[in-house]
């Protein structure tokens, strides 16, 4: 199990590297798109669609990392009074709430994907059109990661003890 | 359907959820889910609600500008400019009782304009300024208290991350919104400075005045300041007068001058000498900080929804209207919810459970909704440095190596400026022009 552990850790990692990648890439092109503008008069035709799904994507790209990391921003009223075994308990809650909501996101969303894929599925300015499966496999994709990695929590918290994530994302 | 019962459901399911440090993400998702199929009693249409939600609530050009002033606020970190302001400032305030503490607060003021997160100059602060605070014999209560007030600027004086969420979920222009916060963070600042002033006046032991320290502080610091530490400070300038004055001035919007606002922030950055590494850690923090805040926008938007069919939002309105119709006992208790839950939970949070209520309520008994925001935001930054979980007062904590720094000396230290910060709210409250004449002008 712990290599599946490792094998998620490693995922998680590349996804992060490559949101990181792409946000650099949205932030390189809104520039661009302003200095042809400003200096040219000649905007970029399609920045404003690739930036906005480059933003859905690239959230969705970090999601198990942040998962991992106990990201997601939260009171610590109660965990910071709590330890071991109900400390224990109370994690594995979080995280099975997790499973289930991302579980959701992954099933309601998979229609819409498989339908973008099948009817090869476009939209934007026809002078643009942009296919909307790369967005739609990342919300279904890195959902579908995002429970595994709630799961993984769960067992490594109910066969180990153990509680790795917790602590390791600083608050913002 | 809904109804006064069903929104005291969901809202107390959603606070338990919260307090018992269920992530704010899960719990706004999974209630708004459960609450619309419930309401419709259909799961496919809460399903389709959810898969719609999940692909179109943040696929929006304007989303760029959440992670984009993030990086930009984490290349400004990273290359030391923070440092550079606070010495530059530092220097230039010769004779100043409590200059440490006032050059602490001016860096804040200077810092927020290029940073929208309040944590980052909490955190850049506690390394910069509070060792030099305790070498000059400050009192460590008090440098510790005027680094985590001070870091509320960061949130008021744009860019800054609460204002461009709170435009998003009350659908304001967020320009508008980012020119509002001017004039009370300059007004914030300078209530900071007549308060440390006085302090340092009243008592000065505490700020190193009359101690042993005394003959070695003015050697310390009233060297010139270097070349190198103008130079940060100038980029600084560069990069607010291009970003704000871009904005204010129409040639960029929001999201655009976030795009110029990163590339001149690198630039800054490998002026300073940062490497490669530097720039790498800088981005990973920004997704770090960013995708979860997506995320949150996400699961607000599905929560929204909720609000509007299940009539909570019609509901509660009525029940605070039943408790008096004077516009200033409804403010006073929406500034009292918002002071309390920045006692538990960060504020983007707390603008995303309350602002779709609040801000209609705020419309009807007559608040200007630009006014409405700032005042919100103040509120919210306020409760961010009270006990038991502000989470300002943690971040100083976080950063500090003293063990002597304590959370209850930073408490303690902060109260001061959580007063002024609602002293302030008290005045946009009463001069709402403060907040909205400058957005007029543009």
């Amino acid at each position: 199990m712990l290599t599946i552990d490792r094998l998620l850790e490693a995922l998680s990692q590349m996804l992060k590297y490559l949101a990181a990648c792409l946000l650099v890439l949205v932030a390189g092109l809104i520039a661009l798109d302003v200095g042809m503008r400003v200096l040219f008069n000649a905007p970029i035709l399609g920045v404003a669609e690739i930036v906005a799904n480059g933003i859905l994507i690239v959230a969705f790209l970090q999601v198990s990392y942040a998962v991992r990391i106990d990201g997601m921003l939260r009171s610590e009223l109660m965990v910071a009074r709590l330890s071991g075994r109900p400390k224990v308990v109370f994690e594995c809650g979080a995280a099975l709430l997790g499973a289930l909501l991302f579980g959701l996101i992954a099933f309601a969303s998979w229609d819409s994907m498989v339908r973008a894929i099948v009817v090869q599925e476009f939209e934007g300015h026809v002078s643009f059109p942009i296919p909307t499966w790369p967005v739609r496999v990342a919300i279904v994709g890195c959902s579908v990661l995002a429970v595994l990695n709630y799961l993984m929590i769960v067992a490594k918290a109910l066969l180990f003890g153990r509680l790795d994530h917790v602590g390791r994302g600083a608050p913002m | 359907m809904g109804g006064p019962e069903f929104a005291i459901a969901i809202v107390s399911i959603l606070i338990a959820l919260i307090l018992l440090s269920v992530p704010i993400v899960l719990a706004l998702g999974l209630c708004s889910f459960f609450g619309i199929a419930y309401l419709t009693g259909n799961w496919s249409i809460a399903g389709s609600l959810l898969a719609n939600t999940t692909y179109e609530a943040v696929r929006d050009y304007v989303f760029a500008v959440i992670p984009l002033f993030v990086l930009m606020g984490e290349f400004i970190s990273k290359s030391g400019a923070a440092a550079d302001v606070y010495s530059v400032i530092n220097k230039s305030m010769k004779r100043l009782p409590g200059r440490l503490a006032l050059a602490t607060v001016g860096g804040n003021a200077v810092f927020g304009a290029v940073t929208g997160v309040s944590i980052a100059s909490a955190a850049a602060f506690s390394r910069i300024a509070y060792p030099q605070m305790v070498r000059h014999g400050y009192d460590k209560s008090v440098a510790l208290g005027s680094i985590a007030g001070s870091a509320s600027l960061g949130m008021l004086i744009p860019p800054s991350i609460l204002m461009i969420v709170w435009g998003v979920m009350s659908e304001q222009s967020i320009g508008k919104l980012f020119v509002a916060g001017v004039i009370p963070g300059l007004l914030l600042t300078a209530m900071f400075f007549t308060f440390i002033v006085g302090y340092a006046w009243l008592k000065p032991h505490l700020f190193g005045i009359g101690g042993s320290a005394l003959t070695t502080i003015e050697a310390d610091l009233d060297c010139l300041a270097t070349r190198s530490e103008l130079a940060g400070a100038f980029g600084v300038a560069i990069l607010i007068l291009t970003v704000l004055g871009g904005i204010w001035f129409g040639v960029f919007t929001p999201t655009e001058a976030a795009g110029i606002g990163v590339l001149l922030s690198l630039a800054l950055a490998l002026m300073k000498g940062v490497d490669f590494r530097g720039i790498r850690e800088a981005i990973l923090e920004t997704g770090r900080i960013s995708a979860p805040l997506l995320f949150l926008l996400i699961t607000a938007q599905m929560y929204t929804r909720l609000l509007a069919l299940g009539g909570i939002i019609d509901a509660i309105q009525a029940m605070l209207l039943g408790i008096g119709d004077s516009p200033v006992l409804i403010l006073a208790l929406m500034v009292l919810v918002w002071f309390v839950l920045g006692m538990f939970i960060d504020s983007v949070s707390i603008i995303l459970l309350t602002v779709p209520i609040f801000a209609p309520l705020a419309i009807t008994i007559g608040y200007d909704p630009i006014a409405f925001a700032i005042i919100g935001i103040v509120a919210i930054e306020a409760g961010l440095l009270t006990p038991p979980l502000g989470l300002c007062v943690y971040t100083v904590k976080s950063c500090v190596a003293d063990p002597d720094a304590t959370l209850a000396k930073i408490f303690m230290g902060s109260i001061p400026y959580w007063i002024i910060l609602l002293l302030l709210v008290a005045i946009i409250a009463t001069f709402p022009g403060l907040a909205t004449w400058l957005p007029s002008q543009i």
